[in-house]
């Protein structure tokens, strides 16, 4: 009876390890001496246990023996299983990275422009319906503010709805929130500094292009006009996927933990198609801008 | 019948902004412009003459930010990102349009380039200005044109003051609605992503963000507007049919087919050093 408590004390927590104990419990009664009995790997180390026993335990104590074994075992499936769980881990980190390391050729290589007429594409992409650059977009593509803002959005959904997976991050939640506050507030100072440049750049072009009143030039010279402009707004942009790519490298790396990154990236994604499903959906349901034909009047 | 007239009615209610927005233009190029540049080279033209002409180029130049505000009301994103603009307008659009302080810093350039002419001043007497900016059609203007920036009034002066000081303070605060506009939008979506109800999250968070658009854009061109008001408030009738003429020639210089064909021809790169730095 004691023998059963003891044994039924032991917390095995899946079928897997009953199984390993009944197989134990059948090598036990076995005869230690036949050790060709053992094939795999598991049998075989319990046998060498076995064989210890012999030389240093005494009768009574076979209980604890068998039970340090069984301890053993089971240890050794757990960590089995931990290492498994960390390859998956070393996978994700690493994935993590790549889906990084695109972000970073897409924002900083292949969304620059290199010439003239590819500005304005940058700018207002003709691949991205007008309510998507309306509701996200700054010089272009995600505000990078806005990813940050998104992060706190969802990691405080998560929360609120109390869901399992999230019990680390929401321990950790008061100190994410006020990394995230301290973040949002140095990127969105960044972006001012580039809204100030833009509107500087947007506001002097009447006194640089080539047919500004004080500044009428034609042929190569107002060419040289127009890309010395140009100039300037690429250094802008270029700076704009600069500090995108910082907006994500820091959600992604110091925000949040493995885990909740990927989290982050499954949900980014899914959030930026359903915007832009909707976008163009709507684009197509409404058609072009209008304006009622009694305002032409009054031009 | 009543088909017929129902089918009219309804096709006529409506116009899309494209064309309003071409036909305003052609407009501008080739009826307001030229009529203000003849009644500016005639030495005879009446003041009265050049008075009308401006104020219909003026008048020309509200009407479109009050087309662009009902507009607004059909889809404000379509006017934040206008295809009907080209590739080479595009960049210097701020909410839509010409930045606010675009018009100020016009009536400076105005003001600054005086200050270098008179330098060199020696044809007081003169009753005809040569200008040496190449511009062919201002070439030969009347001495009440050509001088008119000439010793601006104080009050001008007061007053260019008084608008920039105020376009500083709400041009960032625009910024700032529409970057709240976004933020709003998002967590709207975040919020209600976790429930699954992924569409309707979208939709909801995005028919509130674009009211808010709707009032930043409407308010940008109330600014837009209400500073060429000023500007022409505080001008005499000389100085105020210059900076139309050159706001008008410069919204008409964006179009230009011969530097719009080098623009887009052009392969040079337009900097080597940012793929480097990058990297």
């Amino acid at each position: 009876m004691k023998g059963i408590s003891s044994q039924s004390s032991m917390n095995y927590s899946n079928e897997d390890d009953y199984e390993l104990q009944e197989e134990n419990e059948g090598l036990l009664r076995r005869d230690i001496g036949e050790g060709d009995y053992a094939i795999d790997d598991r049998a075989e180390k319990f046998q060498c246990m076995s064989l210890h026993k012999r030389d240093t335990t005494k009768r009574g104590e076979e209980l604890s023996f068998q039970k340090n074994g069984l301890w053993r075992q089971e240890q050794k499936g757990r960590v089995a299983r931990l290492e498994n769980w960390l390859k998956v881990r070393w996978e994700l980190e690493e994935i993590i990275e790549e889906q990084l390391n695109r972000f970073h050729a897409h924002y900083n290589l292949d969304m620059v422009p290199t010439r003239l007429k590819g500005v304005a594409q940058i700018l207002m992409p003709s691949w991205t319906p007008p309510d998507e650059l309306a509701s996200i977009a700054w010089l272009g593509d995600w505000r990078p503010s806005a990813i940050l803002e998104l992060v706190r959005g969802l990691s405080l959904s998560s929360s609120s709805s109390s869901s399992a997976s999230s019990s680390s991050s929401s321990s950790n939640s008061i100190g994410t929130e006020q990394l995230l506050s301290q973040l949002i507030y140095e990127i969105r100072i960044e972006e001012a500094i580039l809204d100030e440049e833009m509107a500087e750049i947007q506001s002097t072009c009447i006194l640089y292009l080539p047919f500004a009143p004080t500044n009428i030039q034609s042929g190569g010279a107002a060419l040289a006009c127009v890309q010395s402009e140009f100039k300037k707004i690429e250094r802008v942009i270029t700076r704009a996927q600069q500090l995108r790519f910082k907006a994500l490298e820091l959600v992604l790396k110091k925000v949040l933990s493995e885990t909740d990154a990927a989290e982050f990236l499954v949900a980014f994604e899914g959030i930026q198609d359903a915007i832009h499903q909707f976008a163009t959906n709507q684009r197509f349901q409404k058609g072009p801008v209008t304006l009622p034909v009694k305002a032409l009047g009054s031009s | 019948m009543l088909k017929a007239v129902g089918l009219f009615g309804r096709k006529k209610t409506t116009r899309q902004f494209k064309d309003f927005y071409a036909e305003w233009f052609n407009t501008l190029k080739n009826t307001l412009l030229p009529s203000l540049r003849s009644s500016m080279s005639e030495s005879d033209s009446s003041l009265t003459r050049l008075s009308t002409q401006m104020e219909a180029l003026h008048l020309h130049f509200q009407s479109y930010y009050d087309a662009l505000d009902l507009a607004a009301q059909n889809d404000v994103a379509q006017l934040l990102c206008p295809t009907w603009r080209n590739p080479l307008e595009k960049p210097f659009l701020f909410l839509g349009d010409f930045h606010p302080y675009l018009f100020t810093n016009l009536l400076r350039s105005f003001l600054t380039q005086n200050d270098t002419d008179s330098d060199n001043e020696n044809d007081g007497d003169s009753m005809v200005v040569q200008c040496d900016r190449g511009d062919r059609d201002r070439f030969d203007r009347p001495w009440h044109i050509a001088t008119a920036w000439r010793r601006p009034s104080y009050n001008l002066m007061e007053r260019v003051e008084q608008v920039e000081r105020g376009l500083r303070l709400m041009v960032p605060a625009l910024a700032a609605r529409a970057r709240d506009a976004q933020v709003g939008f998002l967590e709207r979506v975040a919020r209600n992503w976790a429930f699954g109800t992924h569409k309707a999250a979208v939709e909801e968070a995005m028919a509130e963000q674009n009211e808010e658009m709707v009032g930043v854009f409407v308010d940008a061109n109330r600014l837009r507007k209400s500073v060429l008001v000023e500007i022409m408030g505080a001008t005499s009738v000389f100085q105020g049919a210059l900076f139309l003429e050159g706001l008008a020639q410069f919204l008409v210089g964006f179009r230009d087919p011969e530097l719009l064909a080098q623009f887009e021809l052009c392969k040079t790169p337009l900097s080597k050093q940012s793929k480097l730095l990058a990297i």
